[in-house]
């Protein structure tokens, strides 16, 4: 119990700092916020997407690509972001992306994805081939609601969680590749610790640290919800 | 359906592999001798390599302890909790730690100093959850019946987790390591906050010297992250090649 | 296999679309026409937004005005100087003729980057009429950078220090009593590193009064004035072992107390932040032997998406109406780039009546030290020999 209390002190302590003051929540930009969470949620949905699948072939696969390909879709995690973000605006600038929607996506699905494959392929490797095997037989769309879904709505939530946070930790690269015209929270915000304003950096960093945690909330409870109904129906 | 998505992800994975080809292009004018003398360059190596060493050894062994005494013990409130530096984005806990210990500071540990204690501690607390989270997932699928056939032949506790537990842990471990590294090594927000003048790690060097004037037309920093992102990649691929063989035999283990 | 192909052939498409390079959006031929395209469209304002004073100005003053006069809608955009401009090298490097960015706020060496990589539009004094209210001396050069008629000046402010009267009864008067006052405050001072616009030109206050004007011709510094700011340092904030990485973060230390001075570009910065409580109650202007003058600027990029637009926006920048309020203690109190003499009684007495406020120097004071700032080649050596100072 003391240990518990201790490791949950030790883990709050810098927070503290946060209570000199109150959140003023900062209306100002809707836009912001919309894009944000717009971001988050289509991001989510399709880093898990794409990992799942990605991670279910995997493990079936025969091919004989199976190694390389592992290696391609794992180096990613390896090189710097800084590294990665000119050549990334050369590559989107050519298909006229910057400063777009689909351009943004693209870029955080490039810095978000290799954790998520890691996520969905750690998780599957550890259930492993023989508890999936079953589940071959069972048509697609059958086989991910009844089962790959409610097994996985952990890992999946996870995902997202990472999805969320790294997307609302990058500053520069939604700045560069958004040319600044697709403002989310945290490009508003980070200008704010550039200021002389300490009350206003410190009520952006509430905001910061509250928008994850709310949008990590609902997605539990969105998921937990879904596995519910399921679980219902196949009684 | 399988496919395309597949391709799919093989498309954006190849994405950050082209920029390479970009960022060696970019270093190719680099006086190499140059830059291997410049002690700038070389202090702030140094200074990086032991802000990366303390701060990823020490997020490894307190995460994965964590994660094992969460499972062991179910304590199910303090697992919620230590996911919470996890929502914190990377400028906020900076921010949050320079409130902390700017201004005097606690102890020997305060902000803006040469020991880089606190660009340390923030790491700590902000990658242990991610360790914790990474290594939460494999306690809790964990085959059991290893660590009880362990205890039954009367293992000491060190050989308990050495063998019933340890190569279950390489993988994870392995992958945490080296995100941990190529990220710690090459951010910017954190040390630029709570780092010094003199030396620079890496990261902060590296995106000053490509946004200011002087240096706008200069390519050590892609040099730099170049050779940087060559190294971590040379560590990943041994490290992975020399427990390749105890990963395939957990794998098929666990599979078959 | 199918799929797979037809991603393929897809992905080809878009970027053999995509590489088909547009032309360039030209200028009209003149400033009426340049109205009447630009009636209805969008510009985007890209600039440092770190300042709410300076963001209220355009967002609550500058917006609504073009809007309601031109119809034109303002977008401003926050982001750092350095990274709009390597934005634009970026997008040079591409071959992107149709970006995104309009109109830019820059000066010094981002503006000297800019220009030798040729990323701005030039003529831009034919083209907008209000540019002829300009004061000549300010437009000329921007930190010694000619400025080649590719930007016009914006603002024009002198370097000065503040203090909090309530901790320093007696401050000193030059940069020598300054040294000693540290020695006699050991960690009440620092500067902000020379990476910074305003560190640097600090240090570059410290080579006028050791060299003067000849530095200019010569950017030659001697081995013995870093041993003397080295040998300073001990009794800086933090011993010199680090130094603020940005003027906001010295503010931010002048606002809690942990240092007693600040310093910066603009003589008036100091008056909102004293009404707004983030800076002491009793904070007042510290002018020393001499004070840098410092021009900000206005240009187009090359591959601005709505040139005529952005033209609009500077006439209007540049209007007396709006150069009286930017200069007007209630949003930012930034000095105006027009020359008085230039405009009409009206306008004229308008400016003069604006008055003083409790942070602000003595202007006869300040214009007497004010000093021509050296060019980029001394920018660039502080800059390439200072780090010593700090190791």
């Amino acid at each position: 119990m003391i240990r518990q209390i201790l490791i949950i002190c030790l883990m709050l302590i810098p927070f503290f700092s946060l209570f000199l003051r109150i959140p003023t929540v900062e209306t100002e930009s809707v836009t912001a916020m919309a894009n944000t969470v717009g971001l988050t949620v289509i991001l989510s949905g399709v880093n898990v997407w794409l990992s799942m699948t990605f991670a279910w072939w995997l493990l079936w696969t025969e091919s004989r690509w199976r190694n390389a390909l592992e290696w391609l879709v794992f180096l990613p995690l390896f090189i710097p972001m800084l590294a990665t973000l000119f050549g990334l605006y050369l590559i989107l600038a050519e298909s006229g992306l910057i400063g777009t929607y689909v351009g943004v996506m693209i870029s955080l699905l490039v810095v978000t994805l290799p954790y998520s494959i890691r996520l969905a392929s750690n998780g599957m490797a550890v259930i492993g081939r023989p508890l999936l095997e079953q589940a071959r037989l069972l048509p697609f769309k059958r086989r991910i609601l009844f089962v790959l879904f409610p097994l996985f709505s952990r890992t999946m939530r996870t995902i997202a969680l990472f999805t969320t946070v790294i997307l609302l930790s990058q500053f520069a690269l939604i700045q560069l590749i958004g040319a600044g015209l697709i403002p989310t929270v945290t490009t508003e915000l980070y200008q704010s610790y550039a200021g002389n304003n300490r009350n206003l950096a410190l009520s952006n960093t509430w905001m910061l640290i509250l928008i994850p945690v709310l949008i990590y909330f609902l997605l539990s409870v969105m998921s937990r919800w879904t596995v519910r109904i399921l679980k219902g129906r196949l009684q | 359906m399988l496919r395309s998505n597949v391709a799919l992800t093989i498309i954006v994975s190849l994405l950050p592999l082209a920029s390479l080809i970009f960022l060696g292009m970019e270093a190719l004018g680099t006086d190499w001798g140059a830059l291997f003398t410049d002690e700038t360059w070389r202090d702030s190596l140094f200074i990086t390599l032991y802000v990366v060493g303390i701060s990823t050894f020490l997020s490894l062994v307190i995460g994965t302890w964590l994660a094992r005494v969460v499972v062991q013990k179910r304590w199910r409130f303090t697992s919620a909790i230590l996911r919470i530096p996890m929502f914190v984005p990377h400028i906020a806990a900076a921010y949050l730690f320079w409130l902390l210990f700017s201004g005097g500071g606690i102890g020997w540990v305060e902000a803006n100093e040469r020991n880089y204690m606190t660009v340390i501690l923030t790491y700590i607390w902000k990658e242990t959850p991610f360790v914790f989270l990474m290594m939460l997932g494999t306690y809790e699928q964990l085959n059991r019946g290893y660590v009880e056939m362990a205890k039954t032949l009367q293992l000491s506790r060190f050989d308990q987790f050495k063998h019933a537990e340890f190569p279950f842990l390489i993988k994870p471990l392995l992958d945490s390591t080296w995100i941990l590294i190529a990220f710690v090594s090459f951010a910017y927000e954190i040390p630029a906050l709570l780092g010094v003048t003199y030396p620079k790690l890496l990261g902060v060097l590296a995106y000053e010297r490509l946004s200011t004037g002087l240096y706008l037309e200069a390519t050590e920093p892609y040099a730099v992250a170049l050779i940087w992102t060559c190294l971590v990649g040379m560590g990943v691929l041994v490290s992975y090649i020399l427990t390749s063989s105890i990963r395939r035999r957990i794998e098929r283990g666990v599979r078959r | 296999m199918k799929t797979w192909k037809l991603l393929f052939a897809l992905m080809m498409l878009t970027f053999v679309a995509a590489c088909s390079n547009d032309q360039p959006v030209e200028f009209s031929d003149s400033f009426e026409t340049a109205v009447e395209t630009a009636e209805g469209t969008t510009v985007n304002m890209y600039m440092w937004g770190g300042d709410e004073g300076i963001n209220d100005y355009i967002d609550d003053y500058v917006a609504p005005r073009v809007n309601e006069e031109y119809g034109v809608e303002l977008n401003r955009v926050a982001m750092d100087t350095a990274e709009f401009i390597r934005q634009l090298s970026l997008d040079q490097k591409a071959d992107r003729q149709v970006g995104t960015i309009d109109v830019v706020w820059i000066n010094g060496d981002n503006f000297r980057n800019a220009k030798q990589a040729g990323l701005l539009r030039g003529g831009l004094m034919e083209r907008v009429p209000n540019a002829t209210l300009l004061n000549e001396t300010a437009q000329q050069t921007d930190a010694g950078t000619p400025t080649d008629n590719l930007e016009l000046a914006w603002g024009n402010v002198q370097f000065i220090l503040h203090y909090d009267a309530e901790r320093i009864q007696n401050p000193p008067t030059t940069f020598e009593e300054l040294r000693r006052w540290t020695e006699d405050n050991p960690g009440r001072f620092t500067y902000p590193e020379v990476n910074d616009f305003t560190g640097n030109a600090f240090v570059r206050h410290l080579l006028y009064e050791r060299y003067g004007a000849q530095l200019t011709d010569d950017p030659t510094i001697d081995e013995a004035f870093w041993d003397d700011l080295k040998a300073w340092s001990p009794h800086l904030w933090k011993e010199g072992q680090t130094y603020p990485k940005t003027l906001e973060q010295l503010d931010q230390l002048y606002a809690s107390g942990e240092v007693w001075m600040t310093m910066g570009f603009n003589e008036r910065r100091a008056e909102a932040e004293v009404t707004k409580g983030i800076f002491p109650k009793e904070t007042r202007a510290l002018l020393l032997d001499h004070s840098i003058a410092s021009t900000h600027f206005l240009a187009i990029p090359f591959n601005a998406p709505n040139p005529d637009g952005a033209l609009v926006l500077i006439q209007e920048l540049l209007s007396p109406d709006a150069q009286l309020v930017k200069q007007g203690p209630d949003y930012w109190g930034d000095g105006t780039s027009l020359d008085l003499t230039k405009l009409d009684e009206a306008d004229r007495q308008a400016f003069k009546e604006l008055g003083d406020g409790v942070t602000y120097p003595d202007t006869e004071q300040l214009r007497e030290r004010s000093i021509p700032d050296y060019g980029p080649d001394v920018i660039d050596a502080v800059r390439e020999e200072w780090p010593r100072v700090a190791k």
